[in-house]
């Protein structure tokens, strides 16, 4: 890929995650919040296939942008239909531009941190394709972290199940 | 030509939308939008580090971020669990009206 190319892509692409990102802050409407996420994440989801990580940029594609928005936007559609007049959308005790101003300090701490700071990076970039390679970490060096995490996703599934669940007649 | 500041600072403004999506929306859902762009910006920082790392075959990275993304399908499934009993028991999902532990 020319050099003029990836740099169109990268800068295109943060573009999209900065404004998406700043619209899940800002906008009040909970789809139109939910469809900025989506745009953010499949933006990233991209910057991942720009930085080589393909396999991972599939993954962040199918999990997040096919499941869990499907999951938020669910989640919306099941919560906000009674009281949609009366959403608050800031807090009495805490006025909204003291969260903003805490975020935006983090920000400039990170920025200058990272302008900063010096990291030893290799010159020539290469990218095959990673699928392979992580499939074999997965079942080698991270075989206990692998295995943990689908035990977790079996309680994540059981638990949500539970959680939702209608109350059974008899059931204290 | 990619540099790696830009995707820590990209990251680090993923990583102040979502702490801002947290701290001034109380609409549980939309904060749960926030915690999952910041749970994003972890991800794409392991990514980036891996590419530019001196390592021959840099994918440890691209292991924890697929690690992170399965630790956010499940906190997404179970945070919308509780969102929905939460909805149940107190008819809103507004975070400054759930004051009660046992309803």
């Amino acid at each position: 890929m020319s050099e003029m190319f990836i740099n169109l892509a990268f800068w295109t692409l943060a573009t999209l995650v900065f404004v998406s990102s700043i619209l899940v802050v800002v906008q009040k409407n909970l789809i139109h919040a939910a469809i900025g996420l989506f745009v953010s994440l499949a933006s990233v989801a991209g910057l991942y296939i720009l930085l080589g990580a393909d396999f991972v940029g599939m993954a962040q594609l199918l999990v997040y942008a096919g499941g869990v928005l499907v999951l938020i936007i669910f989640g919306v559609f099941l919560t906000s239909r009674i009281y949609q007049a009366e959403v608050k959308l800031t807090g009495e005790r805490h006025p909204s531009w003291l969260g903003g101003a805490i975020a935006l300090g983090i920000f400039i701490t990170l920025y200058s941190v990272i302008s900063k700071a010096r990291f030893p990076l290799k010159e020539e970039f290469s990218r095959p394709s990673t699928t392979e390679a992580i499939g074999e970490l997965f079942l080698t060096k991270y075989l206990l972290p692998f295995e943990m995490i689908s035990i977790l996703l079996v309680f994540a599934m059981i638990g949500a199940v539970i959680l939702v669940r209608k109350e059974v007649r008899g059931d204290s | 030509m990619l540099k790696l500041e830009n995707f820590l600072l990209l990251s680090a403004v993923l990583f102040s939308a979502g702490l801002a999506c947290v701290l001034i929306r109380r609409n549980i859902i939309q904060m749960l939008m926030g915690v999952e762009l910041i749970l994003n910006s972890a991800a794409l920082n392991f990514v980036a580090f891996a590419y530019f790392t001196p390592e021959k075959i840099p994918l440890s990275g691209h292991v924890f971020s697929v690690f992170i993304i399965v630790l956010a399908a499940a906190e997404a499934a179970v945070a919308l669990a509780l969102v929905l009993a939460v909805f149940r028991m107190f008819g809103t999902v507004d975070i400054e009206s759930v004051k009660d532990l046992k309803g």
